[in-house]
């Protein structure tokens, strides 16, 4: 998940093939036509006047909102055997949440770092502390002591009422460049991140705003200049924005950054068993359920423990290979139908907390069960 | 399926580019997290004050423009389908009430088994009815019942102009129903077929391309690009691009081409009667946009114009008489003495996008034009009966 990019440097444009021929003996040519093209005719002043207003809204939001933006860095310290601890440097964006000097980033953009700092559009820098981290959410909350006179806190929005095609406006620092805009439309809703280690993220906003590295932790705004995301992810075979960019929602901001201000962690809501999920290769029944999840491990004490829900064996058959057997086939929650892990944990995540009770659907034999099991927190 | 030769000597010599139109079949790309950049330059200078929000009635009119954009996506998306192959995917759109799906021709070339998916989740098989390779469209026939098809509108491209704003919707490596919005950046740009032309060798140009600066990667191929009314103005099908990406793949840089929508009105209904057009057929490789040196050299009265450096034998041009030239002058290909062809049928052609536009789009096999040539300062008027395109 948190595979560098490789810094894009200045591309130089390749000069088109031409080939150049030599002076050869001229005729006389006769005069080329002269192109009279006729002047458009002016814009009627009401076309005019629409277009500069979407010109205001955006230097608008833009004059508004840019101040929050904060440029934030993180220092590591690599050891090179020859040159001992060499220092390294990431930067991403950030905006300000409160007068109290709190600021959103990525998690990504801090994690590891051994030292934080926060630079605020008036140029303020501060040492920043990371008073809350998730993994999952892709969200730390950071503190700085400045006065509060140098803090524009955003605005939150809602994300539950967004509509594909809606204007957005990114402001963060692609590739170190301060608190840059970029426009563009969503392009899409509900997205899944998938992240190289780690479970899916779900229920991210898709947008064709340019987004690169260095935007990270950067605002995504609505039309009014209010947060509706947080950019966080690019699809992209290069590197670099190719017009797909994934920023998790506002909604999600405001049920986790509460908890990392609280407690320092978010309680990720869990049903505590470990499953195989079921292939055309891995089934162990091919009458049983094509689609589930093939329950191996079931913590003791846990929620599915106490719901009842059983796990497979590992057992060694007459010539001494190992086998799994039996084990309960989870294949839905609350009704919905699940055929691999992501699909649980977005399930849970979105629609969950710690303490609420799920139904669970499981098939074990040749009888179906409805076990029901209240979440507990992951560990 | 035609299997490709790889491309000889081009029948069209155009603009000599030298960048690859990478067809946007899809494969598996993948998300990165962004991490950090560059250390930038230090933070500038504070801002001024902050300014307060925009008048509402500033407001009103951004809103008018984000209500057209979601009012397109929720009528038009749900008629934009998700085409997948065992070879990979794209997109394509619904053509009319009885299942005909039009996509491009690179999404379905050379596939097994195409399966058609609409927004709904409804997954049917497909089967292709009809195929030109020179527009690089198809159309797919798929069993869906009617009431639960919704058709496109389409629009005219004659109309349009650039600056305009463009809809595409699709499926970028495999995004379903993703929106991307941009501008008409160019109009009358010209692509090359793939398709290698039997016994001549060379390749077709397919006119009237539409050029954009909306996000088009791979996996958006053979979807809707839109105008703000929401009418289909092109298919989505090729990008200029030199970055592939670490799987080889060329993915956005602001340059996407659309198939006309008038070229794919013109060609549908022959690829649903017979499964192919036929396009009408001059028989000429030619040269233009020709720099002032190479026109000197050539001896040509004018440096605008289509001028002939080849004329196929038996060919409709080669039967009216139409010279290609045969004098070395040490450019090469570009032999003195042939045709420069500066109208058609009452039409200045400046160059070879002119031509073509008029023959691929005004024009039917067995029709007799009429071409405006320069031959040794003169200037004539040939008649040629078009041929069957090869």
């Amino acid at each position: 998940m948190r595979r560098l990019i490789p810094l894009a440097g200045v591309v130089l444009l390749a000069l088109a093939c031409s080939a150049v021929s030599t002076i050869g003996p001229g005729s006389s040519p006769t005069a080329t036509p002269v192109v009279i093209v006729a002047a458009p005719t002016p814009l009627p002043p009401e076309v005019l006047q629409a277009a500069d207003a979407e010109e205001q809204i955006v230097i608008n939001v833009y004059e508004r909102v840019s101040p929050s933006v904060v440029h934030i860095t993180s220092r590591t310290q690599v050891f090179d055997f020859f040159r001992g601890p060499v220092p390294r440097e990431g930067t991403g964006s950030g905006f300000v949440l409160d007068t109290q000097g709190r600021i959103v980033t990525n998690y990504h953009v801090i994690a590891d770092a051994e030292e934080v700092e926060v630079v605020l559009a008036d140029g303020t820098a501060a040492a920043a502390r990371v008073i809350g981290a998730d993994a999952y959410y892709d969200l730390a909350v950071l503190q700085i002591d400045v006065d509060p006179s140098h803090l524009r806190p955003v605005e939150l929005g809602s994300s539950s009422d967004l509509r594909v095609g809606q204007r957005v406006i990114a402001i963060g620092n692609p590739f170190g460049l301060d608190r840059t805009l970029t426009t563009g439309v969503i392009s899409a809703l509900g997205r899944t991140i998938e992240r190289e280690s780690g479970p899916a993220l779900g229920e991210a906003i898709q947008t064709d705003a340019a987004i690169n590295p260095g935007n990270s932790g950067g605002p995504l705004l609505d039309s009014r200049g209010r947060v509706i995301g947080i950019n966080t992810a690019i699809q992209s075979p290069t590197g670099a924005s190719v017009g797909i960019g994934f920023a998790v929602p506002v909604d999600i901001i405001k049920r986790v950054v509460p908890e990392l201000i609280a407690r320092g962690r978010y309680p990720h809501p869990t049903l505590g068993f470990d499953a195989y999920e079921l292939t055309y290769e891995v089934r162990p029944n091919p009458d049983g359920p094509q689609k589930g999840l093939w329950v191996v491990r079931v913590a003791p004490g846990g929620p599915a423990d106490r719901a009842g829900l059983q796990a497979a064996a590992l057992r060694r058959d007459v010539r001494g290979r190992l086998i799994i057997v039996g084990g309960d086939i989870v294949t839905a929650i609350d009704g919905r139908p699940i055929a691999t892990r992501d699909d649980l944990t977005l399930y849970l995540e979105a629609h969950k907390r710690v303490g609420d009770q799920v139904q669970l659907t499981v098939v074990r034999g040749s009888e179906t069960l409805t076990l029901t099991a209240t979440l507990a927190e992951r560990g | 399926m035609r299997k490709l030769i790889g491309l000889l000597t081009l029948l069209v010599l155009l603009g000599l580019a030298c960048n690859t139109f990478a067809p946007l079949a899809r494969s598996p790309g993948a998300t990165s997290v962004l991490p950090g950049a560059t250390p930038g330059p230090g933070a500038t200078a504070p801002p001024g004050g902050v300014p307060t929000l925009a008048p509402v009635n500033i407001e009103g009119e951004l809103d008018q423009e984000e209500q057209l954009l979601i009012s397109i996506y929720e009528r038009v998306s749900p008629a934009v389908v998700y085409i997948e192959t065992d070879l990979g995917s794209g997109s394509g759109f619904v053509y009319d009430k009885e299942g005909h799906i039009v996509t491009n021709n690179h999404v379905i070339a050379g596939a097994e088994r195409i399966e058609v998916m609409f927004t709904n989740r409804r997954r049917v098989a497909a089967e292709v009815i009809g195929r030109d390779e020179d527009a690089d469209i198809a159309v797919l026939k798929v069993d869906v019942p009617a009431e639960e098809l919704v058709v496109v509108e389409l629009g005219d491209s004659s109309t349009v102009r650039v600056g305009q704003r463009v809809i595409a919707i699709g499926n970028p490596f495999g995004l379903r129903s993703t929106m991307t919005v941009g501008i008409v950046s160019g109009i009358g740009r010209t692509l090359r077929s793939e398709r290698v032309v039997p016994g001549i060798g060379g390749s077709f140009s397919n006119p009237n391309v539409i050029q954009t600066d909306a996000a088009i990667n791979p996996g958006n191929s053979g979807g809707p690009l839109l105008d703000s009314h929401g009418r289909v103005i092109g298919i989505n099908s090729a990008i200029r691009s030199e970055t592939p990406g670490g799987n080889g793949q060329f993915v956005n840089t602001g340059i996407g081409f659309a198939v006309p929508i008038n070229t794919v009105k013109r060609i549908i209904p022959a690829l649903i009667k017979d499964g192919h057009y036929t396009y009408p057929w001059l028989g000429i490789s030619a040269a233009d946009d020709l720099d002032l040196e190479t026109q000197r050299t050539l001896g040509l009265a004018q440096a605008t114009g289509v001028y002939v450096t080849n004329v196929t034998q038996g060919s409709p041009a080669d039967k009216a008489g139409i010279r290609a030239g045969t004098r070395d002058v040490g450019l090469g290909n570009l032999r003195a003495g042939g045709d420069l062809i500066i109208g058609i049928d009452g039409r200045e052609v400046r160059d070879f996008a002119d031509l073509i536009s008029y023959l691929v789009g005004e024009t039917e096999v067995g029709q007799t034009v009429t071409l405006k040539i320069i031959r040794d300062g003169q200037t004539l008027e040939i008649p040629v009966t078009l041929g069957a395109r090869p």
